[in-house]
């Protein structure tokens, strides 16, 4: 993430502001910035977005493709994750420094993505054990990095709702 | 918890909301400025097939015969006499220094430091150790330019006010009226000058900005103060109850800041931060206005767009009216 760096003073008064639930931009504590959300914007895939949360830009591309169930699992379709964090955002994300927040990242992802409340697995399923969608989810970043999670959850909400009727259309064919 | 999502708007035009009657001729790297080779050229532009081109965008200036074109979006360019702000970021031998959003990093020199209790005395070799103890890396400073060096650094140096006295004891300087170094001169500016700063929010714009005014600290009547860095750092603090004379200014008070100043401040950020995305020009008044066109809102609600314009543009109707 982005480092600042600030003088004494100014981080005193920042946390006796946070106490106070006054944040030095006038929020309070649990208020959120406004988010603006593009969806569709990249025309080869299935569904894609960008959120934009105060400094931070993020692509959101999702492709949907046959593959076949994993096996403690043979009923569920998966969704598999990727997160790049480009050089683009800040100077040291250049060569492999944006790898290791990328992983990390996607491991956040997985996990949240892993129960049935956010995604119903059971839905991508084509015909057990042989066939199922697999959901290949793709994070480009740009600009800063603040609040990456966030957008990039946000994105990959927007993208699933945009796919819904193409997963209608497959429950036709199959 | 709510979290508002909205979709992308295209901006409007700035000048499609009120008529200007003086348009800025404005261009940008390539543009012919103009065909006729009576001028001189100027800073932004260069001669190129019998045209005069310009090289940067901005904004083209003239003065008499000369032409120049003022960047809009550049790095600070630091001119004697200049109000900065500053954040240290290193401590090396006999200096220090500053970051002030320029293409290279100011230098504070130990010798144009204040020393704690005003003295005025040659540093010593135990200052030098004590560098450390006087400003450190983070810390923010706010200092005037003392000189510009030919690769384009600048030199800072912080004064004291209740001596009425600017002392160099290093490196030549030429003060703004062209005073020899070595002579002492009376300053006149009526408010304290403060050195290293305290408790406050920074705020980072363009230095384009930042107009150029006969003093760049302000009293603002709604209850905090604010320094309009040249550099385009502009820092907004509480007002300090008395004008204590700092004693170099080194002891940073730690108490909280009142929940009613801290809310002053947050508004006039979030006002600022309008004015930036506006690209209207910040000075005392502009900020004024705009703070009390802001009143009615709440202060997070003034970060979002439509109610960003809806401030900027009774802020410069009022400032259009109270010129004409």
């Amino acid at each position: 993430m982005a480092s600042v760096t600030l003088s004494e003073a100014e981080k005193v008064y920042i946390v006796h502001g946070v106490q106070e639930d006054l944040r030095v931009d006038g929020r309070g504590c649990e208020d959120y910035r406004c988010v603006e959300v593009e969806t569709d914007v990249v025309s080869n895939t299935s569904g894609s977005a960008r959120v934009k949360l105060g400094h931070t830009d993020i692509l959101v591309g999702v492709k949907a493709e046959m593959g076949t169930p994993k096996l403690e699992k043979p009923n569920e379709g998966y969704l598999e994750f990727f997160v790049d964090c480009s050089a683009s955002a800040t100077p040291e994300f250049e060569g492999r420094g944006g790898d290791d927040l990328g992983t990390e990242i996607a491991n956040t992802l997985y996990r949240i993505f892993n129960n049935k409340s956010s995604v119903d697995l059971k839905t991508l399923c084509i015909s057990p054990r042989e066939h199922c969608w697999v959901l290949y989810v793709d994070v480009l970043t740009g600009k800063r990095v603040g609040k990456v999670l966030h957008a990039s959850l946000q994105s990959v909400v927007h993208k699933e709702e945009s796919l819904g009727p193409k997963r209608q259309k497959v429950g036709f064919l199959g | 918890m709510a979290m508002e999502m909205r979709l992308p708007v295209a901006r409007k035009p700035l000048s499609e909301r009120l008529g200007r009657d003086t348009k800025k001729h404005l261009v940008v790297p390539g543009d012919t400025i103009t065909t006729d080779t009576g001028f001189m050229r100027g800073h932004g532009t260069y001669m190129g097939e019998e045209k005069l081109i310009a090289s940067v965008a901005g904004s083209v200036e003239r003065v008499n015969k000369l032409i120049c074109v003022k960047a809009l979006k550049t790095r600070y360019i630091g001119e004697v006499g200049d109000i900065v702000v500053g954040r240290i970021t290193e401590v090396q031998q006999k200096r220090w220094k500053v970051e002030t959003n320029s293409r290279l990093d100011s230098v504070l020199l130990l010798s144009s430091m204040n020393l704690p209790g005003g003295e005025l005395r040659r540093r010593s070799a135990e200052d030098e150790l004590a560098m450390r103890g006087f400003l450190q890396e983070g810390d923010l400073i706010s200092a005037e330019v003392q000189a510009v060096f030919s690769d384009g650094a600048v030199s800072l140096h912080t004064r004291s006010l209740k001596y009425g006295k600017d002392v160099d004891l290093s490196c030549p300087a030429r003060t703004r009226h062209g005073f020899a170094p070595s002579s002492t001169h009376l300053l006149t500016y009526p408010e304290a000058h403060i050195s290293q700063l305290g408790q406050g929010v920074l705020v980072q714009v363009s230095p384009s900005l930042v107009k150029r005014q006969k003093t760049h600290f302000h009293d603002l009547p709604c209850g905090a103060s604010v320094i309009l860095g040249n550099n385009g750092f502009i820092w907004i603090y509480p007002t300090p109850e008395h004008k204590e004379e700092e004693a170099g200014g080194f002891i940073a008070n730690l108490e909280p800041v009142s929940l009613a100043d801290r809310e002053v401040i947050s508004r006039l950020r979030n006002c600022i931060i309008s004015l930036v995305t506006q690209r209207m020009m910040l000075y005392d008044t502009s900020i004024l206005y705009c703070y009390e066109a802001s009143l009615p809102h709440q202060i997070k609600d003034i970060l979002k767009p439509e109610i960003m314009e809806e401030i900027v543009m009774e802020t410069r109707q009022r400032l259009l009216e109270q010129e004409g």
